[in-house]
């Protein structure tokens, strides 16, 4: 009698070692499937060009401390107070600081960078 | 007459658009496919060099067009409504930086994936097809910068007419 109780007892620790395999293999299999969808997502909607904390993409030391530097500029309108050239001098005065932030990034997707000399690519002469 | 005249014209004219369309795009030289081919990878990596810097220029240029919109701009023109104010100019600005907030953004998207998809080219063993969407490429950034343009056009423009404004006060 005992010795069938065992073999019952080995037979299910046998089988829930099973189950338990299975539903690590399954966990594995719908984790893989719900990121590779999250992934294309990701990719196909744009995001991920828009996104600087991938991988290679990070700020570098340097801009970050350039960052930290910058002081805010903090401008708001005053809830009671009614414009005036007063409200109004102020704030083309802020706006012009944002703006000047704005053109200090010189010749952004500017056409040079990706020109035939500066990619090293010899440039044709015309007469072929 | 004058109709037949008008139709030969526009014939002409579709002929034109036709051929261009269908014109391949400028093959290029032995010597550049050579030159391709030997600095396929240092062209890669500055190209990789490229994506990072434009990928900052995004981030840069996006952030500050969102505090304009959202913290000068739109607020600008609210207070105005609220102090029964004419702004049709204004806000008719306001609109137009949105969209090309937007537009901005957008092509951005579609030029990181073509740069993306040239990176991925075997400039060794391909070098046509590789140089053939570099062109395209380089379509993609002038439009970025034309977006940048616009963009700049569009902040004097509500500049000057916030001037305008304060001027009448």
């Amino acid at each position: 009698m005992s010795e069938e109780n065992n073999e019952q007892n080995n037979a299910k620790k046998e089988r829930g070692g099973f189950n338990l395999v299975l539903m690590g293999i399954i966990a594995i299999i719908i984790a893989m499937a719900t990121t590779s969808v999250s992934m294309a997502i990701y990719h196909n909607s744009g995001d991920i060009y828009l996104d600087r904390s991938r991988p290679g993409f990070l700020p570098d030391e340097e801009e970050i401390d350039d960052d930290e530097k910058k002081e805010d500029i903090d401008f708001d309108f005053s809830k009671v107070d009614k414009l005036n050239a007063e409200t109004m001098k102020e704030y083309l005065e802020n706006i012009n600081k944002e703006i000047e932030e704005v053109d200090s990034y010189k010749n952004p997707f500017s056409a040079e960078v990706l020109s035939d000399e500066n990619l090293g690519i010899p440039v044709e002469t015309g007469a072929e | 007459m004058k109709k037949n005249r008008l139709y030969l014209y526009y014939t002409i004219f579709l002929v034109f658009c036709l051929v261009g369309m269908t014109l391949p795009v400028k093959a290029i030289s032995e010597e550049q496919k050579a030159g391709i081919k030997d600095h396929c990878e240092t062209i890669r990596e500055s190209l990789k060099t490229v994506q990072k810097n434009d990928s900052r220029a995004r981030v840069f240029l996006g952030a500050h067009y969102e505090t304009i919109l959202s913290k000068y701009i739109t607020p600008l023109n609210i207070k105005l409504v609220e102090n029964s104010m004419s702004a049709t100019g204004l806000v008719e600005n306001q609109n137009k930086v949105a969209d090309t907030k937007t537009i901005f953004a957008n092509d951005f998207i579609s030029y990181q994936k073509h740069l993306e998809e040239l990176i991925a080219i075997d400039c060794k063993n391909e070098p046509d097809k590789f140089y053939e969407k570099l062109e395209k490429v380089r379509q993609k950034r002038a439009t970025m910068e034309q977006d940048v343009l616009k963009m700049r056009n569009l902040i004097s423009e509500h500049v000057k007419l916030v001037n305008g404004l304060k001027e009448k006060m």
